[in-house]
């Protein structure tokens, strides 16, 4: 399995935010956006990445939304141990 | 909160917008509740999984049914004003098969489930009127399945907002296109199903849009019609409407 990643602006309610697509095999897999701390609705969190859309094993049919990351690396890591997991069925 | 107002002012007011109540009946009602006390926000009043023993009324505050999934993951599946019984089910139904906790520091009472026996031999159209109560539970609870399942999440949102204000005026805790609501995003989140980033989102546009402002609790609905449009809200599910039953 190779990840890469590709950045390009994503339009959101409210505007567009900077997103993080998220490749397996070229295929996308994940897009987050970066959004403050504000936006996440919880005092208590800072900022970070947001899963905005998840496709395959990313996606809401067979995975709950996960908590905004704080750091790119922790989206990746999530994104990695999702398609790691399907690839084992 | 006025100690000279019933226990049971609520509740009066939320069955007599359906019908009518003898002076004995409301009696009985008053009669039949234990002394207030207090549950402080964050704590249960009822745990899944218990059987308790007497039924709880909401006497202020706000409470809520819900279901926590293992990952922790928790939906509310109805949101308790005042006057509402929180727990009327578990007079039937026996074990709880969900928990309902306290959003903000709450009033409550409790009526012994013995008591409730009695009524319902004793007093036919107030135990249909406790049926009513159920059905009208039962009623919210297919017009949220539809709006998690079906409508966009604004149209959801702002059902959600349409129906709190109708049913916060039905016992006089919501006048001329305001009321106090006491969520946070993140419980929002739970009552609709969104994330808290997409509650945040959501409200962002409920507001640019001019058709509500919600600041710190207070939450003013500035165009009622367009909001109701937007969630095609139609009342009829509440059955605000007074009748015999």
């Amino acid at each position: 399995m190779t990840m890469e990643t590709r950045r390009m602006e994503v339009l959101v309610d409210g505007g567009s935010r900077q997103g993080l697509l998220v490749l397996e095999d070229g295929k996308l897999a994940a897009v987050f956006v970066l959004i403050d701390a504000a936006e996440t609705g919880k005092p208590t969190v800072s900022g970070g990445w947001y899963l905005e859309a998840g496709f395959g094993p990313c996606g809401q049919l067979i995975s709950a939304q996960p908590d905004v990351f704080p750091v790119e690396d922790d989206a990746l890591r999530w994104t990695e141990q999702r398609l790691n997991r399907a690839g084992k069925h | 909160m006025n100690a000279n107002v019933p226990p049971t002012a609520a509740l009066v007011a939320k069955l007599t917008a359906r019908d009518d109540l003898s002076a004995e009946e409301i009696a009985v009602l008053q009669g039949m509740m234990s002394e207030p006390r207090i549950v402080q926000g964050g704590h249960d009043i009822v745990r899944d999984g218990d059987r308790p023993g007497h039924s709880t009324l909401l006497i202020d505050g706000f409470a809520c049914r819900y279901t926590t999934l293992k990952d922790g993951g928790r939906q509310i599946t109805a949101l308790h004003v005042a006057g509402d019984f929180v727990d009327l089910h578990s007079f039937m139904l026996k074990e709880m098969d969900h928990g309902v906790g306290a959003l903000t520091l709450c009033r409550i009472a409790t009526v012994d489930h013995g008591r409730l026996l009695e009524i319902t031999h004793t007093h036919p159209h107030l135990t249909r009127m406790f049926w009513l109560l159920t059905l009208i539970d039962g009623s919210m609870h297919r017009e949220w399945l539809v709006g998690m399942g079906r409508r966009p999440a604004l149209g959801n949102a702002a059902h959600f907002i349409c129906e709190i204000y109708t049913r916060l005026s039905v016992v006089g805790m919501a006048a001329d296109n305001a009321f106090v609501l006491p969520l946070t995003q993140v419980e929002l989140g739970d009552v609709l199903g969104l994330s808290s980033v997409h509650v945040n989102r959501v409200l962002q546009e409920l507001r640019s849009g001019e058709l509500i402002t919600w600041t710190g609790q207070n939450v003013v609905i500035l165009d009622w019609d367009a909001l109701a449009d937007l969630a095609e809200f139609d009342p009829r599910y509440l059955h605000v409407v007074k009748e015999p039953r």
